[in-house]
């Protein structure tokens, strides 16, 4: 799931600071799960806006609206008929569902009224981390199920750092080290071998580094 | 077997399916609910005036500091209204006859003067009662003789600090009469202001324009005249006493404030004295009042009606004044004597009292009567005997507190500021006599340092309260933390002997208690000595380290005991039960709720001191002892509602909302206009009708609201009066009996929110009234009819678990005549019990466990399944599936309507000081189980040392204290010590926690020569060496304070118990454990056997550590519980549950992971669902639901937002 939290309210006034009729748009996708932008959270926000801009005297008309997903255009769509009549669009989707609003709608300013956080997991309910950076090339089942990228604060491949002090991460000390973690697995799995195999270099094209990324899946199309 | 009920055979022998409750505490309540829920007719006797026991003196509970009064008010009320249950208030057992099964009973219900039929609770009588005092009331004319006044012979003039300053406001307007007046010029002697003009044989004549309307000359003129007549007096057509009132609280609010101090000589005081209590003592002159000392009855009124607080009581008699004390609040304030006993009583009916009531002693006064707008009074009435017929009696007298002036050394009753804990409760409690706030009783200033001196009357056997009273160490350490949060910068010290919290969770909370700062000293303090101009208080005693201290408190509290009222022991005389030498019902350890006379069961503390939780328990399972040998009648003597067909609203048909402003007396009236609220009412839109009954909440105003439904054919009803907590049951079972469905409802509380909290301005309040009623309207429009789906209740019940709790309660859920499933995971049944020797009275647990076995397996209605094991459950309350696994390997399903979970608990044994390694270390168990065979000559001298809390209250084994360990310990010593006398055994503990009547166990133990020495893990701690070659223990004994060392023979540890695995089985049932595997109950006060979800019940160890005599009252408890389900043929599900509507579900479990009872799950349909039936309605999910897609029946944001408008718009 892609997660999120909230911008803080002052930043969000002071982005629609200019207008005085906006569209505030959630998402029942992955924000609505994490608690920042689904129709729960655009009643709340709405409702704080134009209690917020009520006390400074000015009022502000807020159309709520949430899409299914903000990343399918078929669903973007459905908000085409009336962008126009409004000012601004506020979203509190992710950032690629914020983006194809603007994409879409080339004339009205887009607002992210989120910041949006990373792939990760729910560990209990108000408590998420990251588990994925999507680098394109998964080497989970040579590292026990527990990605080296992504849980490694150096991304590295072949075994922790100096900076691993007691299972904890030098970054900080809430945070495991990765490598620990995988060596720990490993040897619980019996697959310590897995360690000790020769890898070569990581292909980082597939990632980040590549640039902007794009799936074709010819079979689909 | 069969699940079905047992019906009635019919040879008409049966026993009466009824039962006779004395006692309206907590028990009581319980145990009238219980049995009234499960088919039984319920009377329900109370000597006091209202429900509720001691419980509703008490501020808060522990160890969770829920309100005690919250707690118990919907108890009360839920008593209050069952139709099954018959309330005898005020009232007392007279004669009891006949034998279990069939007794006849004689009660006797005292005159209370109210009738409680009509009575409507406003409490306006007892506003306008201006008596305070217990009078002195002159004596009764002798026979024959006709009633002539007393004369003053000793006057008093009382002044002020200058002359009275005459007021005119809100003045009656006196003239004469032309054709009474008898020329006598008595009106014109008596006037001050020269306002009467009168000449011999001449009609006197008031001047208007000088006359204050002090009333002089209406008291002047002679009463065969009466020619003053009064006008523009409000209220005088109901009586001089009320108009008196209605003067005088406008008076009040005038000069309120105002620093007046001299007499305004508004010449009520007078007026009462006179026209209303007919004795004429008072007398306006010159200079102030004039007081006939010597005829003043001292009732109090003049000094109540005065409006500027000129007269004192002292003032106006020679006479020693005796305050009419409120002994709900423990004499700490006073009272009228119409009086309801408490604000959340019920009944919330007055009764008068007889020793101070005017009217009752001298026929005078009647102000009350005449206010009552019910017509609720009547002082002719007299004590009246009903006879009822029952089947069993349940004694449930309570208990009351130790007299502290026994010890006199404390100087309660002397000091002003040494009081007792209950009068701290009251002064902690809001609804106390100072609202809550912690103020000293001698000069009401706020205490800094509070000291609480626990065992007053416990534990002492100086004044024959050898017991301990098991529950004043928590309370104590309550009330010292909650004074802390009342006022932070209070110091509170507890001064104690052994800290005996050996409940659920009691550690943890006295261990926080020391976290917020209260001091815990270890020391029986002396002395108290009071300094004679601060009101402070002196406390000697000596330290642990044998120093003799003085130490200065603000107020001290003395934690006294409890005992059996006399009353009690009278009461239990005329039932023929037996009782101990302190008063406490007899009972036998393994029928621990039959007394000695049969069909005759005890609960509460009348049976030995006890905690509210395990007083509900034994209420519990005395309902069900009690109503077991009852079954077969069960359901013949309760009357069922019978409600008309539910009318159908077209949704085409237009709204026609109907309106009730309720004036609830004056209540509300006196400060709302509701007659202005009922006319902006019929502007609403949607209003058809809108009325404002006097009382809406009495008896001809719900037939009369019932008739109104009907003939205007409304289809929303609003009224707006008083509290929906207690009155929207009613109005809403109304509207059922109209035809209407019950949701099409809503209530604003008119008088709480507005002529209570705002009687200083009426504008406003009335405005408010608007507003609220505005918003109720709204709301109801907004409402939907709402079903309550009906399903019909499998009458059998699963027990999971075979030891002495799982036996028990299968046999008694026989006994009941519901059909059983026993389910044990070992080969035989018997659990933990099997363990054990010995019952605390000696006889052999082997022994009983047979015959209960025995009883068990050849019972019909029961199936055991032993070396059977839980796999899988579904379901909910009334209609539960449970797969087992048998020992064939096959499984089973059982259906059932309830569940009963007694998995039990084991003897922990850790590793410590060579347990298991050396045969000179034991546990208990084990040396109970040697002591079975020690004919050995070898423990002739045998050397023992016992060590307690070995592995418990300890956070690296068990961290919670296991209860029974104590006491074991003191058995197992005094059996070793009656076999062998020369054998030698030293007890090492840390608190001896011999709770209740064990402590005198304890004494006997310590008198027989058992040494009991105390250590401490941190401050004393024990060195322990344990090899092959011998055992050597160290520490400092305190009481001689040097280290001694033993080298016993044996050392047996006290190791505690620890749960049975039961994880498996709370994940399947979804029901809670707490951190160290104990189940947890449904409210730590009021459900101690309730899991939190329906249906489901627990009793034995598996809620906590506990003796078998406990476990088996849990068990009976358990049953009486089920059994308010099980004996039911249908159940409806609550309207108000939660409903997903999948459209918009993201399936992100939030409401999954938020439901308090794991309700909520992800179904094969991709979407969150609710079962109706699990749902508890709390709206948690609905609030949290990230995709607003979860909605609760009349909670909906379409009702909040038609609310939130109606409010905003103007």
């Amino acid at each position: 799931m892609i997660t999120g939290t909230p911008k803080p309210i002052e930043e969000i006034m002071e982005m629609v600071e200019p207008y005085d009729n906006i569209i505030l748009a959630g998402c029942h996708g992955c924000v609505t799960v994490c608690r920042v932008g689904g129709e729960k959270e655009v009643q709340v926000l709405a409702s704080t806006l134009r209690l917020a801009r009520e006390a400074g005297g000015r009022t502000i008309k807020i159309r709520e609206v949430s899409l299914e997903r903000q990343c399918d255009p078929e669903y973007v769509e459905q908000m085409r008929p009336y962008v126009g009549d409004y000012q601004a669009v506020l979203s509190i989707a992710c950032g690629a569902g914020i983006q194809f609003l603007a994409e879409k709608f080339t004339t009205t300013p887009l607002l992210p009224g989120i910041n949006t956080g990373f792939l990760g997991v729910t560990e209990r309910q108000g408590e998420w981390s990251e588990r994925c950076q999507g680098c394109g090339d998964c080497v989970l089942h040579l590292t026990g199920g527990i990605c080296p990228v992504t849980r490694c604060a150096k991304s590295l491949f072949h075994g922790p750092c100096g900076g691993s002090v007691q299972g904890i991460c030098e970054v900080d000390k809430s945070v495991k080290c990765g490598w620990q973690l995988i060596i720990d697995r490993l040897k619980a799995l019996n697959q310590m071998e897995n360690y000790t195999k020769f890898k070569p270099f990581k292909g980082w094209s597939t990632a980040r580094d590549g640039g902007p990324r794009r799936i074709i899946r010819e079979d689909m199309i | 077997m069969t699940g079905i009920l047992q019906t009635q055979s019919g040879n008409g022998e049966h026993p009466t399916a009824a039962v006779l409750v004395i006692g309206g505490g907590i028990s009581g309540m319980q145990s009238a609910l219980d049995l009234a829920n499960a088919g039984m007719k319920v009377y329900l006797v109370e000597s006091s005036p209202a429900i509720g026991g001691k419980m509703a003196q008490l501020d808060k509970t522990f160890p969770t500091n829920d309100c005690s009064m919250c707690i118990v008010s919907p108890k009360l009320v839920e008593v209050g209204r069952h139709r099954n249950i018959k309330l005898f208030t005020h009232s007392e057992v007279k004669s009891l006859t006949g034998d279990a099964g069939r007794f006849t009973a004689t009660l006797v219900r005292h005159a209370r003067y109210v009738d409680v039929g009509a009575c409507t609770g406003c409490g306006l009588c007892e506003i306008v009662c201006p008596v305070t005092q217990i009078s002195h009331f002159p004596a009764p004319p002798a026979e024959g003789e006709k009633k002539t006044r007393a004369r003053a012979k000793e006057k008093r003039i009382i002044r002020g600090p200058g002359l009275p300053q005459p007021t005119r406001s809100q003045k009656w307007n006196f003239s004469v009469d032309n054709s009474l007046c008898g020329m006598c010029g008595g009106c014109f002697k008596a006037c001050l202001h020269g306002a009467v003009s009168w000449e011999k044989k001449q009609v006197a004549v008031i001047d208007q324009e000088k006359c204050t309307g002090c009333g002089a000359c209406f008291v002047a003129c002679p009463e065969k005249f009466s020619a003053i007549a009064i006008g523009q007096a409000a209220d005088l057509e109901k009586s001089v006493g009320a108009a008196v009132h209605a003067r005088s609280q406008l008076l009040k609010k005038e000069f309120k404030g105002t620093g007046q101090r001299d007499c305004i000589r508004c010449g009520l005081c007078v007026i009462t004295c006179d026209k209303v209590m007919n004795i004429s003592a008072l007398k306006m002159v010159e200079e102030g009042i004039e007081a006939g000392v010597d005829i003043c009855q001292v009732c109090g009124a003049c000094v109540s009606v005065c409006p500027v607080n000129f007269l004192a009581i002292d003032q106006v008699t020679n006479k020693v004044p005796r305050p009419l004390l409120n002994s709900f609040n423990e004499g700490l304030n006073g009272r009228k004597p119409v009086n309801i006993f408490y604000p959340q009583a019920v009944p919330r009916v007055p009764v008068i009292d007889e020793e101070s009531c005017v009217r009752l002693n001298s026929g005078a006064c009647g102000t009350c009567a005449s206010i009552c707008g019910v017509g609720a009074i009547h002082y002719d009435h007299r004590e009246e005997e009903t006879e009822i017929a029952i089947g069993s009696v349940i004694f449930s007298p309570g208990i009351e507190v130790f007299d502290a002036r026994i010890r006199g050394e404390f100087g309660y009753g002397l000091y002003k500021n040494v009081v007792t804990s209950i009068e701290f409760e009251r002064l902690l409690s809001a609804s106390g006599p100072t609202s809550g706030t912690v103020a000293r009783p001698g000069d009401a200033k706020h205490p800094k340092k509070i000291a609480w001196i626990q065992c007053v009357g416990s534990r002492d056997h100086s004044c024959d309260r050898d017991y301990c009273s098991s529950v004043c160490c928590m309370y104590a350490t309550k009330e010292a933390f909650i004074a802390r949060e009342h006022d932070s910068s209070i110091e509170p010290t507890i001064f104690y002997i052994d800290m005996r919290s050996f409940g659920k969770n009691f550690d943890d909370y006295v261990t926080r208690a020391k976290d917020h700062k209260v001091r815990f000293v270890r020391a029986m303090v002396s002395r108290i000595f009071e300094d004679p101009i601060s009101g402070d208080l002196e406390l000697r005693y000596v330290d642990g380290s044998g120093a003799r201290k003085t130490e200065m408190f603000d107020m001290v509290v003395l934690s006294v005991g409890i005992q059996v009222p006399k009353a009690s022991k009278e009461l239990a005389g005329k039932l023929d039960i037996d009782l101990d030498r302190y008063g406490f019902v007899v009972t036998d350890c393994y029928r621990p709720l039959a007394t000695s006379r049969p069909g005759i069961f005890v609960s509460g503390a009348v049976k030995g001191p006890k905690d509210i939780p395990e007083t509900v328990c034994e209420a519990s399972a005395a309902a069900e002892a009690a109503s077991a040998s009852l079954a077969e009648a069960r359901g013949s003597l309760i009357t069922a509602e019978v409600l008309p067909p539910e009318r159908v609203i077209d949704p085409e048909e237009g709204l026609r909302i109907g309106v009730f402003i309720c004036h609830c007396g004056t209540n509300i009236a006196s400060v709302v206009d509701v007659e202005a609220v009922t006319e902006y009412a019929k502007t609403l839109p949607g209003v058809v009708y809108a009325e404002h009954p006097l009382y809406t909440c009495s008896q001809d105003s719900q037939e009369r609201m019932r008739e109104i439904i009907k003939d205007n054919r409304l289809n929303r009803v609003v009224t707006s009066a008083c509290s929906p907590t207690t009155h929207e049951p009613l109005f809403m079972s109304t509207l059922q009996q109209a035809g209407l469905n019950k949701y099409f409802f809503d209530m604003a509380n008119i008088r709480d929110q507005c002529s209570w909290v705002h009687p200083d301005d009426p504008v406003l309040a009335t405005e408010k009234a608007k507003r609220l009623t505005r918003m109720a309207v709204a709301n109801a429009t907004a409402g939907q009819p709402l079903a309550e789906q009906e399903f019909t209740v499998d009458a059998r019940l699963l027990v999971v678990g075979g030891g002495v709790a799982g036996m028990t309660a299968a046999l008694e859920a026989a006994r009941q005549g519901f059909g059983v499933f026993l389910v044990e995971r070992e080969g035989q049944l018997g659990g933990q019990l099997l363990q054990l020797q010995r019952s605390s009275d000696g006889r052999k647990f082997a022994d009983f466990l047979g015959g209960l076995k025995e009883k068990v397996l050849n019972n019909e209605l029961i199936k055991v399944f032993t070396s059977s094991e839980v796999v899988e459950q579904s379901g909910f309350v009334g209609s539960f599936e449970t797969e087992i696994v048998t020992p064939s390997g096959g499984t089973r399903t059982l259906k059932h309507g309830a569940i009963l979970v007694a998995t039990g608990a084991e003897e922990h044994r850790p590793e410590i000081h060579g347990l298991g390694t050396l045969n000179t270390v034991m546990t208990q168990t084990d040396f109970e189980a040697a002591l079975e065979n020690a004919t050995s000559k070898d423990w002739q001298h045998l050397r023992v040392v016992m060590l307690q809390c070995a592995g418990s209250r300890d956070v690296d084994h068990l961290p919670y204290c296991s209860r029974v360990c104590c006491n074991h310990a003191v058995k197992n010593a005094r059996r070793l010590k009656s076999m062998h006398p020369e054998a030698r055994i030293d007890v090492l503990y840390r608190d001896m926690r011999c709770y209740g009547l064990a402590e005198l166990d304890y004494s006997r133990a310590r008198r027989e020569g058992i040494n009991f020495v105390r250590y401490d893990p941190e401050e004393n701690p024990l060195q322990i060496t344990a090899e092959e070659a011998g055992i050597e223990i160290t520490v400092v004994d305190p009481s001689v304070r040097l280290p001694v060392r033993f080298h016993p023979d044996l050392l047996v540890l006290s190791t505690g118990m620890k749960p049975r695995d039961a994880e498996e089985l709370a994940s399947m049932l979804r029901v809670p454990r707490n951190s160290n595997g104990f189940f947890i109950e449904a409210h730590a006060k009021l459900r101690p056997v309730d899991l939190p979800s329906e249906g489901l019940f627990m009793a034995g160890t598996a809620h906590g550590p506990k003796s078998s005599t406990e476990s088996i009252t849990q068990a009976q408890a358990a049953v009486a519980r089920a059994a308010t389900l099980l004996s039911r043929d249908s159940m409806k599900m609550s309207a108000i549950v939660s409903v997903v509507d999948p459209t918009h579900c993201a399936v992100c479990l939030t409401c999954v992971r938020a439901c308090p009872y794991g309700v909520p799950f992800i179904n094969d349909q991709h979407s969150a669902e609710i079962n109706p039936a699990l749902c508890q309605g709390c709206g948690i999910c609905v609030a949290e639901c990230p995709a607003k897609t979860i909605h609760l029946g009349r909670y909906g944001d379409k009702n909040i937002r038609a609310k939130i408008e109606a409010y905003s718009a103007s």
